[in-house]
């Protein structure tokens, strides 16, 4: 999956999320339960995965 | 991509605006300042989540595509990641706020921290020279206006 995949996958998880807002604000519908999801933090995985490529790739390492 | 994200961004101040705007109207519905501040919180919650989630795909994917990294590059990306870790801490204690639980917190407070911390995401990746992705200056945005 590429990025643009990724952020529209992203973006259709919160539509729902936003039409009950829109319902809560405009029509005093409940408060929408189970508030936008926030997703688990990506980038500290591929810090760490870069961290160990560069570690691989340094001078004097693997000969 | 683009289109899909400014709708994104666009409905949350839309819904803040139209409610804004019940505000003014002299209706059954009367609905106070208070109410709309109460009500601008969601959206604001939402704009962060939305700034949190585009930054954080753009780190990854840039960290993702990097063969290697020096070290000056590695610290400056452990700093941004630390960065939106305090966002990720700070949002979650929020969505337990609005959702009626720890409701001690200041959530004001709480929110100035995720911007802060998203704000200081955006100026390293311009010192970096490095691209701040589309729609992340309209999300945060939307979270300032709970501030």
């Amino acid at each position: 999956m590429n990025t643009a995949e990724k952020i529209l996958t992203t973006t259709v998880a919160i539509l729902p999320f936003i039409e009950k807002v829109s319902a809560y604000i405009h029509d005093d519908g409940p408060e929408p339960e189970g508030l936008s999801q926030i997703p688990a933090l990506k980038s500290r995985v591929e810090l760490e995965k870069l961290k160990l490529r560069s570690a691989q790739r340094a001078p004097g390492v693997g000969t | 991509m683009k289109t899909i994200w400014a709708l994104v961004i666009l409905m949350t101040l839309a819904m803040f605006v139209n409610t804004a705007g019940l505000v003014g109207c002299s209706s059954s519905s009367a609905k106070t300042a208070a109410d709309v501040i109460e009500k601008a919180k969601v959206p604001a919650f939402n704009g962060a989540v939305a700034a949190f989630v585009l930054l954080d795909e753009a780190e990854a994917h840039r960290l993702a595509a990097m063969p290697s990294a020096t070290p000056e590059q590695i610290a400056a990306a452990e700093q941004r990641v630390r960065r939106l870790e305090v966002a990720e801490a700070a949002l979650g204690e929020l969505r337990q706020w609005l959702s009626g639980e720890n409701k001690d917190l200041d959530a004001r407070g709480k929110m100035r921290e995720v911007v802060d911390a998203l704000d200081l995401v955006v100026k390293g990746l311009k010192n970096e020279k490095l691209a701040v992705p589309t729609h992340v200056d309209e999300a945060l945005s939307a979270a300032r206006l709970f501030l």
